[in-house]
This record gives structure tokens, sequence and C-alpha cells, in this order.
């Protein structure tokens, strides 16, 4: 039941970058060390404000861009060590559902050749088997029999991206690397497709990987979380010890900073200074430094290591034990 | 956006909440009198500070934007303009509505850059929008339409495009400054979370119309449209961890192929004959408490 489906280690993604028209090359530290796993089953939710990393950690596990340095480990394997027809049944393992339900899904195809792709591409089934099985996997979702032969344009948010759902589920995957799944979507729209995600997950004992900057929706929906800032992974553990008895500032800030649909909840909010540093020039020491409420003079010269304060609870700040416990 | 019935004090904050594409901005625009061709306005007044809007000539009208009413646009980066210095875009509005010269345009801007939070906003005030953040850009715009101490702002998905943490602190700064100005602000979103902690009174919209009106306390402890009702229920917020969400079935319709009834009709639980017939008035059911629905009447 325990066993890691996927994990990384020191993984490292730099994109050059050019400052200006007659700018010097530099480095974009996108994702900068980053150690994280899910096992079999489990919910891994990802948080985090835009541009820390998010997106493009969960291109390094898809294996869509290679790591600058790390490595991923998918079932004990490296993915950079795969041969062809391991890396071809890699492919099939791990799916992914985009953020945008709009430009994810080709207008020109029908959506039963969208959702049979997949079976194509791994050469899993054909002809009459293979639409019977994209008609049961319609039904699994939500869509009609009658939908098959309609375009993409045809269809709502919410329903596009149940047929990216359906893709995704074709060819039984593993791993599903969710990328903000539903913030593009309708409010009423939202929990519908949290609901579906959820009940997959438990029909088909999928892991996630659940990328959001949702707190609420990490909340309902993660068995554990991690928390990036800037490229690093801060904060780390349960759902419980992330959001409830958190250990870094930065978690703290994240969660007083989001609204409560609940008029006139009394409540003591953070309200962290400045912006978000650009990931080109990023602070010394504790990338957190620049806006943290309790930075100290070593916080500006001292990167604080990821440290496991209890079991499997991590943080990455020099005073964790004394700010929080 | 027919039917809407919409006043705001001095000092005070109203809502607009709804799904995307439901018409909040449509409704800003009406009143900021901006709706492009072929749009149009077809009846109704908007009476601000005892004038009519809707009879004032193009040129009152445009002396009245950015000066006594002005917007906080949903995109900044496509509100200001690209080739223009922030700092100027800032002092454009004070030289043409208040008439300074140029160099107290610039001091002047300066200072509202600093007021909302833009940090040396001297050595700022010649940046280009695209040489700054998403969080910044957002207060450049809010500078510009707090310029000349509006009595009104109209706020649409302020801080949408922003994080969080950046989210509280547009909030934080357009609060404080609504007090200093006792300005009235009209803040339109699809964040509840937001309505919940920032406005006095929030008006629901459905398919284009304002389904349910009320204080925004009354209306999250007793919501009486089902949509309302069931957009409340439907949170993270009101369900424990892991369990199914209480979900709306169905489809947000599209306002094109409107039909005479409810415009919630297809996805509404307690629904009735009338309901697909013939579309209910709005209606004051508690004080100050308005919904649009035949089960109410
Ligand atoms: N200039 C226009 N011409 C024609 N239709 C328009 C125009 N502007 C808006 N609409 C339509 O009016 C409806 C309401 O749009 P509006 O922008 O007010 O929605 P909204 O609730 O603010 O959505 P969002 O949150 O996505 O911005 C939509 O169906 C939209 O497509
Ligand atoms: N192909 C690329 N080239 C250069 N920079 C990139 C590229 N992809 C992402 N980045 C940068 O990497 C950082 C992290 O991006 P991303 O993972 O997409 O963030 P998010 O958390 O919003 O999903 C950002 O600063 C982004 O601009
Ligand atoms: S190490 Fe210092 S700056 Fe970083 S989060 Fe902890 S207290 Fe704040
Ligand atoms: S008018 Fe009828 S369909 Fe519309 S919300 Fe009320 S009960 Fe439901
Ligand atoms: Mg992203
Ligand atoms: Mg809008």
């Amino acid at each position: 039941m325990n066993d890691v489906i996927i994990e990384t280690s020191a993984l490292r993604k730099y994109f050059p970058v050019k400052s200006g028209p007659f700018g010097k090359k530099l480095l974009l530290k996108a994702v900068d060390g980053v150690d994280l796993h899910i096992k079999r089953g489990e919910t891994l939710g990802l948080a985090g404000e835009s541009g820390c990393g998010k997106s493009t950690v969960g291109k390094l596990l898809m294996g869509l861009i290679p790591p600058s340095a790390g490595v991923v480990n998918f079932r004990g394997r490296a993915l950079y060590g795969m041969g062809k027809e391991e890396r071809s049944a890699f492919r099939k393992d791990v799916q992914m559902i985009f953020q945008d339900p709009f430009s994810s899904l080709n207008p020109r195809m029908r959506v039963g050749e969208i959702i049979g792709e997949p079976f194509a591409i791994h050469g899993l089934a054909a002809g009459a088997r293979r639409r019977e099985k994209v008609i049961e996997l319609m039904a699994k979702i939500g869509l009609a029999e009658e939908h098959y032969y309609r375009y993409p344009h045809e269809f709502s948010g919410g329903q596009r991206q149940r047929i990216g759902i359906a893709r995704a589920l074709a060819v039984s995957p593993q791993l599903l690397i969710a990328d903000e799944p539903v913030s593009a979507l309708d409010l009423s729209i939202q929990a519908q497709i949290i609901n579906l995600l959820m009940e997959l997950k438990q029909e088909y004992r999928l892991s996630f990987l659940f990328i959001t900057h949702d707190m609420s929706v990490i909340r309902h929906l993660s068995d554990r979380i991690a928390i990036m800032y800037l490229g690093k992974i801060v904060e780390t553990g349960s759902r419980a010890d992330v959001l409830d008895r958190f250990l870094h500032p930065y978690t703290e800030a994240l969660l007083s900073a989001v609204p409560h649909p609940a008029p006139y909840a009394s409540k003591q909010r953070i309200i962290l200074r400045g912006d978000l540093p650009s990931p080109l020039n990023p602070p010394s020491g504790c990338p957190f430094h620049t806006r943290c409420p309790y930075a100290e003079q070593i916080c500006r010269s001292e990167p604080p290591p990821l440290k496991e304060h209890e079991p499997d609870h991590l943080a990455a700040c020099h005073f964790s034990t004394k700010l929080f416990r | 956006m027919n039917g809407i019935d919409f006043s705001l004090d001095e000092g005070e904050t109203r809502a607009i909440v709804g799904e995307s594409g439901c018409g909040k901005s449509v409704t800003a625009y009406s009143i900021m009198r901006l709706i492009a061709s072929p749009g149009e306005i077809v009846g109704g007044e908007i009476i601000f500070a005892g004038t009519d809007l809707l009879r004032l000539t193009e040129e009152e009208m445009r002396r009245m934007r950015g000066n006594r009413i002005s917007m906080i646009f949903q995109e900044p980066m496509t509100s200001l303009n690209p080739v223009l210095s922030v700092g100027n875009q800032v002092a454009e509005g004070l030289r043409l509505h208040r008439r300074l010269s140029r160099g107290e345009a610039r001091a002047a801007a300066v200072e509202i850059l600093g007021q909302v939070g833009i940090a040396s906003p001297e050595r700022r005030f010649d940046d280009y929008p695209h040489q700054m953040s998403g969080g910044m850009r957002q207060r450049v715009m809010i500078a510009m339409s707090l310029a000349c101490r509006p009595q009104m702002l109209i706020a649409d998905e302020p801080t949408t495009a922003l994080d969080v943490t950046i989210q509280a602190q547009i909030l934080e700064l357009i609060d404080r400054l609504k007090e200093e100005n006792r300005m009235g602000l009209i803040l339109i979103t699809h964040d509840l979370g937001v309505v919940a902690e920032r406005s006095h009174k929030t008006a629901i919209m459905y398919a284009g119309k304002i389904v349910e009106y009320a204080p925004t306390l009354e209306l999250f402890n007793n919501p009486l449209h089902p949509y309302t009702e069931g957009l409340l229920n439907s949170l993270p917020q009101n369900s424990r961890p892991g369990e199914p969400l209480k979900t709306i079935p169905g489809f947000v319709p599209n306002l094109i192929e409107q039909l005479p009834g409810c415009g919630f009709c297809d996805r509404c639980p307690v629904k009735c004959w009338e309901c697909r017939e013939s579309l209910p008035e709005m209606k004051e059911v508690g004080t100050g408490h308005m919904v649009r629905c035949w089960k109410f009447r």
C-alpha cells in the first residue's frame, strides 16, 4: 500500500533567458532542488504563487522536458535511463490534465477521436472495440453516446474538461498530473469536476499530483501537501500538518491571505510586504526573507535546509520551532 | 443585464458576484457608459449624486469618467497603454481633470504611486507596464483610477489575475483608500470569500440577471434563491475534506439563446411550471432582501 510510485531527488530545471535585447544570458531557476514523492493511491497537492515552478515540476514528472540536474524515479526506475519500451510504458502510465479546457483539445477532431487517440498511440484497441471503450469512458465522465461525433467547440468549459479527463483515463494510467484543472471553470461547475476526479481516483486507485493555487481545493482533496516558493519546496507534510500545524512563515501567510466565504469571520490577516522576487535574481539566504515578517540577520545569508521537524513533516525555516511550537 | 436596481451610499461597498460571462462586466460598463456598439443601454436610469448618467452628453460623461467615477479593469495589461510610461499614465488624468501643470502632475503622480505601495516611485515613474509584475501593474491601475479622488470606484475583478498574498495587499489598499476618501465602491468578483469579507451588500447574478440582492451577512446566513443556495453549499469549506461536494447539476446557459422563463430553470431543484413560462420579478422578501424567484411571491 505504501509503495512510492514516483519520486524526485535534487530536481532542477534552469531556463536560459536574455536580460533585455543586448543583455547577457541569465539562468532562470524555475525548479531549484526539489525532493518529493507520491505513494500509490495518494494525492499530493502542490501549491504556491504563480511563477514559483509548479507547472515546471509537473512537466518534469511527465518527462515533457528534461531536467537540468537531479533525477525522477518512476516505480524505482530512473526516467532518464529508460529504454525505448520502458519509456513508452511510462508514457501510458502517467497522464496529464491541463488547466485550459479550451486550448488543450484539438478543435478539428471529434470527441470520440480525441478520447480514442491514446488507444491508437499505444496500439491498445482498434475499430469497434475502441469505439466501445470510448463510449464506456464517456459514460463514466457524464457524456452521452450521441456526443461521440461532436467537436470540442460544441461543449461548455466543464464538458471539455470532462473530455480531457476521459482522454487521460483511456489508457488506465497509474499517475495523473492535474495542473489547475478547475481554475478556468465556472464557479458552479468546479465542484462537479472535483467530485468526478475524486470518484475516479477511488475507482481506478489512481495516484495524483494536484497542482493548484486554491487552498480550499487543496485542503479538500490532498492526502499530503507541498508548498513551493521560488523554485523550492518550503514545507511538506500531511494535509493536517501543513494546513493546521504549519511550520513555515510562508505557509502561514498564504493561508492567512485566503478570504473566507463567511462574513465577518474575525481573522488576523498577515499582509506580506512587496512582490514575489524575480526568479532571475532570487534573494540570498532564505528565498522568503524579503517578505517574511519574522526575518532576522541569519535569514539574509544562510539558506535554511528543508528539515524533518516532526515525522514526515518538513520545513525550510531557521525558526520553525521557535515560531510555531 | 436588465432590471437592475442598485443603490450605493458614499463609503459603502456593493459587490456583484456571478459566473464568468454572466454579465457582471457589462453591468459595470453600462454604469461607465462604455458599452461598445452593437451593445446598447435600452432603458432605465443611473443616478449619480442626483444626476442621471444616461442623460448626460458624451462630453459631460467624459468629464465624469476617471474624475468623479473611476474604474479598475479586470486585466491591467490590456488596460494600460504599453508605450506610455506608467507615471505619465497616472499624470495624464490629473492634467486633464485637475488642470495641473506637467511638473505638478508628475509630483502628484509620484505621491500616489507611493501611496499604492510602489517602492521608490520616482525611479519607477518612467518604467513601462511590461517592466512591472502583475501586482505592480494592478497597483498602477489603482493609482490611475484614484488620482482624481473619485467619489465612486468600480473595480472589475481587480485581483482575479493576482496571487492571494498580492490580492490581500490590493484589497487592503482599496479598503484604506475608500475610508480615506469616503468613496463608494462597486466590487465585481466571482470570489465569495472576497465578497464575504469586503462588501456591505451583495448582488448575485445568473444568466444576465440579478437574482438576489441582500445585506451580505443576511445573504450568507439566509440565501433564498436556489442558485445562491446551491453555490454556497458547493464550496469546499462547506463539506468535510475528501467527501463529495454538494454540486449544482447541469451547465451554465449561454446568454445568446435566452428563453423566456427563469434562467436557472434547467438546473433548479424546486422549479415549477411557471418558471419556464415567465421570468419572475425582483421581490422584497425581508428588509432589504430582494429575490427573483417564483418560490417567493
Ligand atoms: N462587446 C461585446 N459584444 C458582444 N458581446 C459581449 C461584449 N462584451 C461582453 N459580451 C458578452 O456579454 C456577456 C457578459 O460578459 P461579461 O464580460 O460582462 O461577463 P463577466 O461576468 O464579467 O465574465 P468574466 O468573469 O469572464 O469576465 C458574455 O456572454 C459576453 O460574451
Ligand atoms: N520555457 C521557458 N523558458 C523560460 N522560462 C520559463 C519557461 N517555462 C517556465 N519558465 C519560468 O519558470 C518559472 C516557473 O514557471 P511555472 O512552473 O510555469 O510556474 P507556475 O507555478 O505558475 O505554474 C516562471 O518564472 C516562468 O516564467
Ligand atoms: S528562514 Fe527566516 S526569512 Fe526564511 S522563513 Fe524562516 S524566519 Fe522567515
Ligand atoms: S424561478 Fe423557479 S426555476 Fe427559477 S430559481 Fe425560482 S424556483 Fe427555480
Ligand atoms: Mg502554472
Ligand atoms: Mg468580466
